[in-house]
């Protein structure tokens, strides 16, 4: 390299000349960069300081939090209108730990602590995703290999806490005595459904970024 | 991302015509409009293929035909 050969700052005059030509960051690019690094950091510590204060305060008191649906007998507190309140779908109720198997307890907080993991490896995931994106590494293996390990990290946050708390809160519904076509179902909540959908849409992601790493190969060292 | 083993002998001679008109490659990177690091890729025979549109501003800006440009180094 000669000294026409002008290198872009920090980089090393002995170094080869870099192959790609497609990467080109701007430092509109970088400033993007650090919202989401700095979003996803208070995501993160969100996540966490939710999940420990909810936690804690259920283990000092003793006590696990299960979604049923179709409770009979449930009353509620009428408005002054008169007019009548008829309870319908997800009754959120605390039961005492000490009362139920260990299994059940065990199973109901595995699920909580599992989907607040979970949830911040989504979150940092998509830190890292947005990193590659913003260094110009749209269609480079390491990114479609993060797309991928993301696509499986939402199915397992879709999928993973929620059966184990099905597991948990059928056993606690059993622990309580009810039986038969009387007892209450557990609740899933829409968080699956929100959960497959964004895994849907990973998918999507996954083929265009497949596609599109295609023709980046075509264009890469055209000058 | 690109494949550095590209089976190709076409060898750029950048360098020479550069030299022979006075010129700095940062020169030639304003008069073309490429950066003077995809110009590097070219000069130092990286580039796996060059556009028709850059290869006739390199023509106009160095004076000289593609033939100039660009040669063939086939072994033997």
């Amino acid at each position: 390299m000669d000294a026409n050969d002008a290198p872009p700052a920090g980089r090393s005059p002995e170094l080869p000349a870099p192959l790609s030509t497609l990467a080109d960051q701007t430092p509109k690019d970088r400033q993007s960069l650090i919202g989401i690094v700095v979003a996803c950091g208070l995501g993160v510590v969100a996540l966490l300081v939710s999940y420990l204060l909810a936690a804690t305060y259920q283990w000092q008191e003793g006590f696990i939090e299960v979604a049923l649906q179709q409770v009979d007998g449930v009353t509620l507190a009428q408005p002054p209108s008169g007019i009548d309140l008829v309870p319908t779908g997800t009754l959120t109720a605390t039961v005492a730990a000490d009362a139920l198997p260990g299994g059940a307890v065990a199973l109901v907080w595995v699920a909580d602590g599992l989907q607040t993991v979970l949830w911040c490896a989504v979150v940092v995931m998509l830190a890292l995703i947005a990193r590659n994106l913003s260094d110009g590494r749209v269609f480079a293996p390491a990114t479609l290999r993060l797309v991928n390990a993301f696509t499986i990290v939402v199915f397992a946050v879709a999928a993973g806490p929620q059966i184990l708390r099905h597991m948990g809160t059928n056993w606690v519904i059993a622990a309580l005595g009810w039986e038969g076509h009387r007892a209450p179902n557990p609740d899933s909540g829409s968080a699956v459904w929100i959960a497959y959908a964004a895994m849907l849409f990973c998918v999507c992601m996954q083929v265009a970024l497949r596609s599109g790493a295609r023709l980046a190969r075509d264009q890469d060292g055209i000058i | 991302m690109g494949d550095q083993n590209d089976d190709h002998a076409v060898v750029c001679r950048m360098d020479a015509l550069l030299e022979a008109r006075g010129m700095t490659l940062v020169e030639l990177s304003e008069r073309v409009g490429v950066s003077v690091v995809n110009l590097s890729i070219l000069k130092n025979n990286r580039a796996r293929a060059i556009r028709f549109s850059t290869l006739t501003r390199l023509c106009e800006a160095l004076g000289c035909t593609p033939g100039d440009l660009f040669e063939v180094a086939l072994d033997g």
